[in-house]
């Protein structure tokens, strides 16, 4: 693949934390496509980044990124924007954790770091890929595990304060 | 002398039963919620009745549907109209099989709701009830949490209207003894207990679903 | 009313999603405000609903924190504490979370205020009076009466 195409491919897909979704207006069915483009395919199911394809597969990135970028060109493939992961600018850094269990364990004792992790598992999320807007929920979910309401704003109002720094 | 009462307390069934086999010549009127039934007797029959949009055999099958209501009978008042066709023995038993079975589909779908919400993560207890703060179907009491709950529902209600608001879709309410999630359905209200920690905005798509999909 | 005051109210109205909030007093009387302008006697008419469904929880001993009055297209949070009440109104809820933890704190904020607590202590009224005092309709009247027994 020369650099040119690799510019091309890239201003359509910035990096491979691309989600793709199958075209539901074009099936793939009537379309005529080569094994490789087939196995590709076969990995979407909107949840799998392009990274995990890659991974997933035996065929390398540069063999890939082009049969991908082809498959988007046939509008076989979508890019759904608003499953894609974020820039990394839009996630919490990892310190922020460390932040939130260090004001948590003032509130509820030394397990703020347990019930930090339970809830990150209970909103399906983990600590490397936490976005930003969602910590108010993080920490509204959190302050219910503080039993006196006096505290609980108390935290919240400690927090608050950090996430307007975020 | 006219004949005045409450259907609460004089069936409808009875008060035609008693006017046919009499072979009365008279008039009954019911006031329900504002609006107005009419029933004419003679000679041993119903010959006219009218309950808007309806008039005549399903005019009284609907009439009969109601469970309260103000009513007046007048001896003497003639029919303006001939419109019911079938005998009143006919229409009675129709008409109550009629409730029956509407009342038994409701009751299906209202169990199904409820067992569908039950399902969900976050739902304590859930009931339907009334307007009036009765229970129609319910696996628990709380007579007075039924009227809080009706009285909510029906103060959000005029809040809507004065204010000129569009139309809502859930009323949640969060007391120190419990959370409320409120939604009118087909003329009755989804009364749903929430647990404590659960995030209402959380819930609330699922519990949207329940109803979508019944 | 301080300066503080409006700036805890701007806070909220700063969030993404809220078009207005209101202090609105148990005599259902605007105390403050910030962002969009509502005809006081509409925000009246939501007070004295909001107090008349506090006023019947308190008659069975409970008392109301919050409700809220969720649609496709608005959200009405009214927060309710003894001598006050605050509703925000939202054209968007996806910033709810943020909404709701600031309005915590602007009410922990108020309850510290001593000049917003002597003025709101001294012109309120409790929450039952609202509703021992109101007339009522025919319905109104089967339903409330329900709660006296």
């Amino acid at each position: 693949m020369t650099s040119s195409e690799m510019e091309q491919i890239r201003r359509i897909f910035p990096d491979n934390n691309v989600i793709f979704k199958l075209n539901p207006d074009k099936p793939a069915s009537n379309a005529k496509l080569k094994s490789a483009e087939w196995q590709i395919i076969l990995q979407i199911d909107g949840k799998k980044k392009l990274q995990d394809i890659i991974d997933t597969l035996t065929l390398s990135e540069d063999e890939i990124l082009p049969l991908v970028f082809n498959l988007c060109q046939k509008e076989l493939l979508v890019f759904d924007q608003s499953v894609s992961v974020a820039p990394p600018q839009n996630y919490v850094d990892i310190s922020f954790f460390n932040q939130l269990a260090d004001t948590l364990v003032n509130y509820i004792g030394p397990v703020a770091s347990y019930v930090i992790n339970d809830v990150l598992l209970e909103l399906n999320e983990q600590q490397d890929q936490f976005l930003k807007e969602k910590v108010p929920l993080l920490i509204e979910t959190l302050s219910q595990e503080i039993v006196d309401e006096a505290k609980r704003v108390k935290f919240q109002k400690e927090m608050l304060g950090i996430i307007k720094n975020l | 002398m006219a004949l005045v009462g409450n259907l609460r307390d004089l069936k409808l069934a009875n008060l035609i039963q008693l006017n046919c086999m009499e072979k009365n010549t008279a008039k009954l009127t019911i006031e329900h919620a504002g609006k107005y039934g009419i029933i004419y007797f003679h000679g041993g029959q119903i010959v006219h009745a009218e309950y808007d949009p309806d008039i005549g055999d399903n005019a009284v099958y609907r009439l009969l549907t109601l469970e309260e209501g103000n009513f007046k009978v007048e001896g003497g008042v003639r029919s303006p109209a001939l419109t019911v066709e079938s005998s009143w023995s006919n229409i009675l038993l129709e008409g109550l099989h009629q409730i029956d079975h509407r009342k038994s589909a409701e009751d299906g779908i209202n169990q199904h709701l409820l067992e569908m919400l039950m399902n969900i993560k976050g739902v304590e207890r859930a009931a339907v009830i009334s307007a009036n703060g009765s229970a129609i179907t319910s696996n628990f009491t709380d007579p007075d949490g039924f009227v809080l709950g009706a009285w909510t529902v029906m103060e959000i209600n005029q809040l809507i209207s004065e204010a000129q608001l569009g139309t809502k879709d859930f009323i949640t309410v969060v007391s120190d003894k419990n959370r409320l999630l409120l939604r009118e359905y087909n003329d009755q209200i989804m009364y749903i207990e929430l647990a404590d920690k659960i995030q209402i905005d959380t819930i609330l798509p699922f519990i949207q679903k329940a109803f979508v999909t019944v | 009313m301080s300066t503080d005051i409006s700036k805890w109210l701007q806070d909220i109205v700063d969030i993404k999603g809220v078009t207005g909030v209101f202090v609105v007093s148990n005599r259902g009387q605007i105390v403050a405000h910030a962002g969009v302008k509502i005809e006081t006697g509409k925000i009246g008419r939501i007070a004295d609903r909001i107090l008349r469904i506090e006023g019947a929880f308190r008659r069975k001993g409970q008392s109301l924190k919050e409700i809220d009055i969720i649609a496709s297209n608005y959200r009405i949070i009214g927060m309710m504490r003894e001598y006050f009440t605050i509703f925000t109104l939202c054209n968007s809820t996806d910033a709810l979370p943020l909404i709701r933890i600031t309005l915590n704190v602007t009410i922990a904020h108020l309850l510290e205020d001593k000049k917003f607590n002597k003025f709101i202590t001294k012109s309120g009224t409790s929450k039952t009076q609202i509703i021992n005092r109101a007339v009522f309709n025919k319905d109104e009247t089967k339903l409330i009466s329900k709660l006296q027994r």
